[in-house]
């Protein structure tokens, strides 16, 4: 099934070791500004309007 | 790694190669033969690599349709604040795909993965899914 992980930007090295240690090198990923668990409300939802076009790329043929 | 690195500290020294911390009373030296780490007088210490060895096999991505479909699966991970990106991002899916199913499912725990029925219920009642929120 097409799906997409979303994190923080401290996460992109990471999410490319782990991807590459789990053989799932291409797996579908957006990154979003860190940090997340000290924004209020209105930075949060700006943070997904902000990422939704990429993520839903990241689900359809165009995006690959 | 650390073997070759050795750790650093106030007093670090080197030792036939390797960098180890500074304590002038204690005997250090490097071990012969190729061995990462160094000793002491009393105990050998060996530093091992933790890295996995093994090469796993490779899965691809998923096909992806030309265009969304749905329903799609809102997959919240249970940190913080995920839940106001995840309700803000479902808001926004269904204004822009009217005609698309959002349905929202949330992991009892961020500390471990999600559990068998929860993947299981995701996979029969969805065609897309979008997993957040991690920092």
């Amino acid at each position: 099934m097409p799906a997409v992980f979303v994190a923080s930007s401290v996460f992109v090295d990471a999410a490319e070791i782990q991807s590459r240690a789990l053989g799932f090198p291409s797996v579908a990923r957006v990154f979003v500004p860190h940090p997340i668990q000290d924004a209020n409300d209105d930075e949060m939802r700006a943070r997904a309007d902000a990422a939704l076009d990429a993520i839903v790329a990241a689900l359809v043929r165009d995006g690959d | 790694m650390m073997g070759d690195r050795g750790r650093t500290g106030s007093a670090a020294r080197t030792v036939s190669g390797h960098t180890i911390p500074g304590n002038p009373g204690c005997q250090r030296r490097a071990l012969p033969c190729g061995a990462r780490g160094v000793t002491t007088s009393a105990m050998p210490t060996r530093l091992l690599d933790p890295t996995d060895e093994r090469v796993p096999l490779e899965r691809a991505r998923a096909p992806r349709p030309r265009e969304l479909q749905g329903p799609i699966g809102l997959l919240d991970i249970a940190k913080p604040r995920g839940d106001v990106f995840l309700a803000r991002l479902e808001e926004r899916l269904r204004e822009r795909f009217p005609s698309i199913e959002v349905l929202r499912f949330r992991k009892p725990t961020f500390t471990k993965p999600a559990p068998e029925d929860l993947r299981l219920e995701i996979a029969r009642s969805c065609a897309a899914v979008i997993e957040a929120l991690a920092d």
